[in-house]
């Protein structure tokens, strides 16, 4: 038996109850024990991926015997390669976090939670069958509200935390249904079963269509997608090493995961596919234009992930799972050190509104230099982490329609520009509010520096360790580079137009130009939370219509039972029984 | 026999109960302790022995019959039954435990236990009863020893209301199940309940007929909509330890003589029962939207915790219900694991209010946020319960629910795919109401008027139920391996 699939996520969840209990005994000692146990288990997930040479499951035992239900591991290319990636950013932002949260209040919720966060989403990475990979979505799904709700005593995290556990629940609820109905048609839901059973009369045609859909509704909760993607800006009050963890390595990668596990079932049928690739696009426009109306540094990259994520479901939707794979991993890696970059700047300046920042590439040397590389990463550099998957999206999109091409090269476009704008406000020109700031400690900058490292150099391990079937390289890889520089270019170009060397005209333009009105829009998620709330207050409105006829009176109670009584007599008397 | 012998025990407990407070002139302020003593042993002892029957692993079905009569199996225990019984007397017993430092001195606690063993002991025999008129008699004893636990107190005036409104409703309920059990026999000369199968199946309008007056009957106890008006009244002014036992236990078996009288008719999973779908099946699908639509909507709009457990309990009923309604044997599993779920997470709400609940103001939402390591510790477990409620790993609503679910999915027919998407909407709705229980109790806001502090003694029951929710949420197959010994989840 081999023990890494197991003990990479039994450890953290098995440690996850003990954090609260050495933090009684002393406080900095369960820092340092959640470190411990973060680092072990990357070490177990880095082990995992070094030696894995073929897939194979592991069963230990009968999780329920009567629902055909055993407790099991998968572990193939994707999931030790994301195992391994979602333990390895988990410890940097552990470690982050040990500087980060030293002066607040709470540590044994936040150890305990980190914890159970991260061994939910590589029990849910592991997992062998679709009912534990539920299991483990839910745990990851409470946790981050739990989370996102840390600061509880302010009443925007509370209802953060709230808004994502009820859309992601959305989706869930998605999911289980489509669980079900593959447990009701084939009674397993293992991995090697359903794929066996795709496609056959028992898994095939309208079936596979319903369950695909339901699936992609259920990844659309967890990975923000357009219209569920409203929870994540608002998850942006959590503390930012919780953000870092949500955004990239845990919670919104659950979505993309569940969507390249199941691929060999859902790409039997075009229509999901189809679906997928309508819902990835939209997403990933809706999310580069919203975060280029935003003035908060956390929210800015919150639709920065929106976007990307929607990049991911494009390239799931183009046929291409295993580039999802690679973006998933890239965008951890370059996401995770923007928003580390962005906690050491607002813990810095004291703010979040990047109208307020400017200048600080001096101050903030090291900080300023990693946050580079991530927004060069993020805009497809060659040969940074971000430019692989970027390159193999934007030539399947040309292979597969214009018009998928042109929003491709559009939501390119977009990811530079905002990036770009980020930046020049955030570091370059004059300080606008003469804000000090100083460089982040050595225990926030180390993993920065080791994030940054990743960022450069993954690509290197990704493409040449055979783990996955790859970007196959194709030999057209230097035209793609060229393309690829070109549209990062062109970003750049028209952000440092607009945003430096015009920012005063710009922002004339846009006032004149009515984009005030439009950017009101792109603030609220492009009018989806209007949406919401009125949905919200239909719903209150019914339940006030049902609490309106239970009077609570008791003649009014046996009038009714009386009633019940004599309609059935009357139903029985007419023969309708 | 193992199961008289537990009924022995519970009564006996009740008689020493009310005969030890006898003595109170001798002992005045620790007589709550001494009679709760008893009944904590009671209830112990028959769970012992209980547990001791369920670890044998018996999937056989054990009847006993006073005689050889025409009229009567006297009780049938099968693995339904047995689970049952563990449910009602562990939480039963955590209720005792709890009620040992919540009862005063200057409390009749001598009646209050005396009163609850023969709860326990009426619950047993519902749970056992093979025939209707064992069936009716236990189930009285149920519904007088409940009346007189709400209004236990006598005061204040709403205990009494709530009390009195049970009881014409329970009543009038009994008359009507009374008048279903009447049209059963007539037309089979049984009062087995297995000849339910016989009326329906030969008879068919007048067995239906006959069917749904015993679903109504006993359906007032389950809070079926719209026969539910008496639970959030019983919820708000009941004390404590006995709306966690209504909530706990009552509500459960309520439910679970309905699945006993299903379970005659009830065929594999994944099967109709053929002409009789529209007229059987259609009335109770009805019934389950209406029942949880309205337990969801009505607790949006409460603003106190135990009117919103009511109306939560009736949304819960109305699930259930939907399980019921597919009449095949992985609908009733599912029903029987979730009374065991739902018992254990509601009760613990009910004891975690614990002496809060001598003013009704305390349990409003916005008197939830309480201070000190005590109030920490509470607001743990409220929002632990409220998790679980929403059916969240780990807790064991998260497998119930999903058995529930599965259960309609396997009838493969439209009508019971759209019931499985209600059922899940109205899971996802009920998140909006447990956010606020959580939301209210983490705001940070402190009540003006603070209430009693919960000592640690007192927060250990609700702690305990917690951990056994938790528990079958980590290893739901030892307790589902208990149901299912009649039939497999799968057809």
């Amino acid at each position: 038996m081999n023990y890494a699939p197991w003990l990479l996520w039994l450890i953290p969840l098995m440690a996850a109850p003990l954090a609260p209990l050495v933090s009684m005994l002393r406080q900095r000692a369960a820092d340092w024990f959640t470190v411990a146990v973060a680092a072990i288990t990357a070490a177990v997930g880095i082990y995992q991926a070094a030696v894995f040479t073929s897939p194979y499951t592991e069963t230990v035992s009968t999780w329920i015997a009567q629902l055909n239900l055993p407790l099991q591991v998968d572990v193939d290319g994707i999931a030790v390669l994301t195992g391994a990636f979602v333990a390895l950013v988990a410890f940097l932002i552990v470690l982050y976090s040990v500087g980060y949260m030293r002066h607040e209040g709470g540590k044994a919720r936040y150890n305990f939670l980190v914890l159970l966060f991260i061994g939910g989403m590589l029990g849910l990475v592991m997992a062998g069958n679709l009912i534990q990979f539920y299991f483990f979505w839910e745990i990851v799904g409470i946790c981050s509200a739990l989370l996102i709700a840390f600061y509880y005593t302010r009443p925007e995290a509370r209802r953060g935390g709230m808004k994502a556990f009820l859309m992601t629940r959305v989706g869930d609820a998605s999911l289980l249904v489509s669980i079900l109905i593959i447990y009701s048609t084939i009674h397993t839901t293992s991995f090697a079963s359903i794929f066996a059973s795709a496609g056959t009369a028992a898994l095939g045609g309208g079936t596979l269509v319903v369950v695909g859909i339901l699936m992609t509704v259920g990844a659309m909760g967890k990975s923000a997608q357009v219209p569920l993607h409203t929870w994540l800006p608002d998850a942006m009050e959590a503390p930012t090493p919780v953000t870092a963890l949500i955004h990239a390595a845990t919670m919104v990668n659950a979505g993309v995961y569940l969507l390249v596990r199941m691929y060999p079932l859902l790409h039997i049928s075009s229509a999901v596919l189809d679906t997928v690739l309508v819902i990835g696009l939209l997403t990933a426009l809706v999310g580069g234009l919203c975060a280029m109306a935003e003035n908060d540094f956390k929210r800015i990259f919150a639709y920065s992930t929106i976007s990307q994520l929607g990049f991911m479901f494009a390239a799931v939707g183009l046929g291409l799972p295993y580039i999802a794979l690679y973006l998933l991993i890239g965008h951890g890696f370059f996401k995770a050190l923007i928003f580390l970059s962005a906690g050491s700047v607002v813990e810095a300046v004291g703010t979040r509104d990047i109208s307020l920042m400017g200048g600080l590439a001096g101050k903030m040397k090291y900080t300023y230099s990693v946050f580079l590389v991530s927004i060069l990463a993020m805009g497809g550099l060659p040969p940074l982490v971000g430019f692989w998957s970027k390159g193999a999206i934007t030539e399947q999109a040309a292979a597969h329609s214009s018009l998928v091409f042109m929003s491709v090269l559009v939501i390119s476009v977009l990811t530079s520009i905002y990036g770009f704008r980020a930046l020049f406000k955030v570091f370059h020109g004059e300080s606008r509010s003469g804000l000090s700031a100083r460089e982040a400690p050595a225990i926030m900058l180390v993993p920065m520096i080791l994030l940054c490292l990743f960022v450069v150099t993954a690509w290197i391990p990704l493409n040449y360790q055979n783990i996955l079937p790859l970007y196959s390289g194709s030999a057209s890889w230097l035209i793609t580079a060229a393309e690829e520089g070109a549209i990062l270019a062109t970003g750049l170009l028209i952000a440092y137009l607009a945003f430096m060397r015009y920012a005063a005209e710009t922002a004339e333009i846009a006032v004149r130009g009515g984009v005030g009105a439009a950017r009101g829009v792109a603030l609220t998620g492009m009018g989806f939370d209007t949406l919401y709330n009125g949905l919200q207050k239909r719903v209150l409105r019914a339940g006030g219509a049902a609490t309106a006829v239970q009077s609570g009176s008791f003649g009014m109670n046996m009038v009714l039972l009386i009633a019940v009584f004599a309609l059935i007599v009357l139903l029985a008397g007419l023969g309708v029984l | 026999m193992w199961l008289t012998d537990v009924m022995m025990i519970l009564f006996a407990g009740a008689m020493v109960s009310l005969i030890v407070d006898m003595g109170k002139r001798f002992y005045g302020g620790r007589r709550q302790f001494i009679s709760g003593a008893v009944a904590i042993a009671a209830t112990a002892v028959s769970l012992a022995i209980v547990l001791a029957e369920w670890f044998a692993e018996t999937a056989s079905t054990t009847e006993i019959s006073p005689a050889s009569s025409p009229f009567a199996t006297l009780f049938v225990v099968d693995s339904f039954t047995l689970f049952i019984i563990v449910t009602e007397l562990s939480i039963g017993l955590v209720i005792a435990y709890f009620s040992t430092v919540y009862l005063t001195p200057r409390d009749n606690s001598g009646p209050f236990f005396a009163l609850l063993l023969i709860m326990l002991l009426s619950l047993t025999g519902v749970s056992s009863a093979g025939d209707f008129l064992s069936l009716f008699l236990f189930w009285e004893g149920m519904s007088i020893s409940a009346y007189g636990l709400v209004s236990f107190r006598k005061k204040p005036g709403i205990a009494l209301e709530a009390s009195i409104k049970y009881f014409f409703l329970a009543g009038v309920g009994s008359l009507l199940s009374l008048y279903g059990i009447s049209v059963v026999y007539s037309i089979t000369g049984s009062l087995h309940l297995s000849s339910i199968s016989q009326a329906v199946f030969t008879t068919s309008q007048s067995g239906l007929f006959g069917l749904l007056m015993l679903f109504i009957g006993f359906g007032v106890e389950a809070a079926i909509v719209p026969l539910h008006t008496w639970l959030p009244d019983i919820y708000s002014a009941a004390p404590a330890p006995v709306a966690a036992l209504i909530a706990g236990d009552v509500t459960g078996i309520a439910v679970f003589v309905i699945v006993k009288i299903v379970q005659p008719l009830s065929v594999p999973g994944g099967q109709l029962i053929g002409e009789y779908f529209r007229a059987g099946m259609l009335p109770l699908i009805v019934l389950s939207v209406a029942t949880m639509l309205l337990g969801n909507l009505s607790a949006l709009m409460q603003t106190n915790l135990r009117r919103m457990l009511g109306f939560s309990t009736i949304a819960q009923t109305g699930y259930m219900l939907a399980a019921i309604s597919t009449f095949s044997i992985p609908g009733l599993i599912a029903v029987v694991f979730n009374i065991w779920n739902h018992g254990l997470l509601k009760s613990s709400f009910f004891l975690n209010i614990g002496r809060r609940d001598e003013d009704y103001s305390l349990t409003e939402l916005k008197n939830l946020s309480l201070p000190g390591n005590g109030g920490r510790l509470q607001s743990v477990m409220y929002t632990a319960s409220s998790l679980g409620m929403t059916g969240s790993p780990p807790f064991g609503l998260f497998w119930s629910e999903i058995l529930i679910v599965q259960s309609l999915l396997l009838m493969s027919n439209i009508t019971f795919t759209v019931l499985a998407i209600i059922v899940v909407s109205n899971i996802v709705l009920s998140i909006g109401y447990y956010f606020r229980i959580i939301n209210s109790v983490v705001s940070g806001k402190s009540p003006e008027a603070a209430g009693p502090q919960a000592r640690m003694r007192e927060m250990a029951a609700p702690l305990a139920l917690l951990a056994l929710s938790i528990a079958t949420g980590i290893i739901p197959g030892l307790f589902i391996g208990r149901i299912a010994l009649l039939g497999s989840v799968f057809p």
